[in-house]
């Protein structure tokens, strides 16, 4: 199994952010995460992520409680822009790169061609929809078990989205890696989406098998990402 | 020991602009009181506290400045990684948090040992200056003290001591203060102020506890000392004790920052 949620609460001052979620994830599965904004999903992919903890409950990957063992093989790319604006984009691929035994360089610099990004350029003179493709250029220059992308297309420019998808569908290791994606651009990503769940107010309400859910409920997953919101 | 250099790197080159501008306040400080003292006569020198604070004032302003802008400073690379959200990168990264925190220490203490270095030795210049003087004209001054006629290797090593203690002290308040301020998810400043406050409360506690700060009043050597009639003999202790606690207060930051510091 590689993601093993079990009864997961999370409370933020104030609020409920998560209301005892569960859900498993096989490996070389991929996991769409929808939900309107508040629904609790960043807060479920930074536990993931190991950014912060549950208030209740266990998360584990690879069998293993998150933590810094775990974290050797996911890759995260956060609704944020977390890249330092005074590197160069090399600057930062390099940077990371110490960090990740396995980093392969070569293909960083062929995502990066393959993205449009100057290595030269600063970090901080990058648009958002170029610091969105960085991020993808980050996540896929080396081969992690698990890929949590938090809304990796949101507010991010057509083109910019188009060649995000595009790396998304030919970097992913289809049946090896597994990723957890949420988004509320679900046409964009629709077809890639495996299996689905449905977060409403910090609980899950609606999940399963993308295609069964489509054949039994005759609806697309457009249309029950509205029907779960309203 | 390569990620932690990555980080080390990161932290010089993610303020480097600040560091910088420290470290050159500090030399040109330090250059312009150097000079002052240089063209110090015996006519001019007046007594030896005069001489303290007008003609080496610019050092010891400099001294104040580095020393009162280290605690700052480390605080300050916290704050920038937190604010620029660049956090969500470090907290993602395959290693521990207390790896982050000690490469922000080590690029600060860095800053510090370069900046400790121009500064003591334009303080012993200024001392071996002033020795001179007071020698020339017959050394009578009741004002003079030990640090004036210590031999260079000594003086060396006592203000290293104090200032590495030093650092240690401060450093390990301001990483529990931060320790503290990043485990909580509310009224983040208020925790700060507040933890710092209690540091250092509870140090001057226990350091008086242990004598330290009575012993302070008098120059403290880590061996037996005699110039002319003065004679000393004191121990290390004092600096222990302080280095102690600032390891403790680094501990307590560091286990927070770890465990219990989220997003």
């Amino acid at each position: 199994m590689m993601i093993d949620v079990r009864d997961v609460w999370k409370r933020y001052p104030g609020a409920w952010a998560l209301r005892g979620v569960s859900f498993q994830v096989e490996r070389g599965r991929v996991q769409g995460v929808l939900g309107e904004n508040g629904s609790g999903k960043s807060t479920l992919f930074r536990i993931l992520a190991g950014l912060t903890r549950p208030s209740r409950g266990s998360a584990e990957v690879m069998g293993q409680a998150v933590s810094v063992k775990t974290r050797q093989h996911v890759a995260y790319l956060a609704e944020i822009n977390p890249f330092y604006d005074w590197m160069k984009v090399m600057e930062q691929v390099e940077f990371l790169a110490r960090f990740y035994p396995m980093w392969d360089m070569d293909k960083a610099r062929s995502l990066l061609s393959f993205m449009g990004l100057d290595g030269d350029k600063k970090v901080g003179a990058l648009s958002r929809g170029q610091k969105g493709r960085l991020k993808v250029v980050c996540a896929f220059s080396w081969p992690s078990d698990l890929v949590l992308m938090d809304e990796p297309l949101s507010g991010i420019d057509p083109p910019s989205r188009k060649r995000i998808v595009e790396a998304l569908f030919s970097e992913f290791r289809f049946g090896e890696q597994t990723i957890l994606i949420s988004t509320h651009l679900v046409h964009e990503v629709g077809e890639f989406i495996e299996d689905v769940m449905f977060m409403k107010e910090g609980e899950i309400a609606l999940s399963g098998n993308a295609d069964a859910l489509r054949e039994e409920r005759g609806e697309s997953l457009s249309e029950m990402f509205e029907m779960v919101a309203m | 020991m390569k990620s932690f250099f990555a980080l080390y790197v990161k932290e010089l080159k993610a303020n480097k602009t600040l560091f910088l501008f420290l470290l050159l306040l500090i030399v040109g400080m330090n250059i312009y009181g150097l000079m002052k003292v240089a063209n110090v006569s015996q006519e001019q020198l007046g007594t030896i506290i005069k001489f303290r604070l007008l003609v080496m004032s610019p050092i010891n302003l400099a001294k104040s400045i580095l020393v009162l802008s280290l605690p700052f400073l480390l605080a300050h690379t916290f704050n920038s990684e937190w604010r620029s959200e660049t956090h969500y990168q470090m907290f993602t990264l395959p290693i521990s948090r207390y790896k982050v925190i000690l490469a922000k220490i080590a690029a600060v203490a860095s800053v510090g040992f370069v900046g400790g270095e121009i500064v003591i030795g334009s303080v012993y210049l200024s001392m071996a200056k002033i020795a001179d003087l007071v020698l020339e004209g017959g050394g009578g001054s009741i004002f003079i003290l030990i640090g004036e006629l210590m031999p260079f290797f000594d003086f060396v090593l006592i203000a290293h001591l104090l200032f590495v203690t030093y650092m240690i002290f401060i450093f390990g308040i301001v990483t529990g203060m931060e320790g503290v301020k990043y485990s909580v998810k509310r009224y983040r400043r208020l925790a700060a102020v507040a933890s710092f406050v209690v540091f250092l409360f509870f140090s001057f506690f226990t350091l008086q506890g242990l004598g330290v700060f009575t012993s302070f009043l008098m120059p403290m050597l880590p061996f037996s000392y005699n110039i002319g009639f003065i004679s000393m003999e004191t121990s290390v202790m004092p600096y222990l004790s302080i280095i102690l606690t600032g390891i403790i207060f680094m501990i307590i930051g560091l286990a927070m920052y770890e465990k219990r510091a989220e997003i």
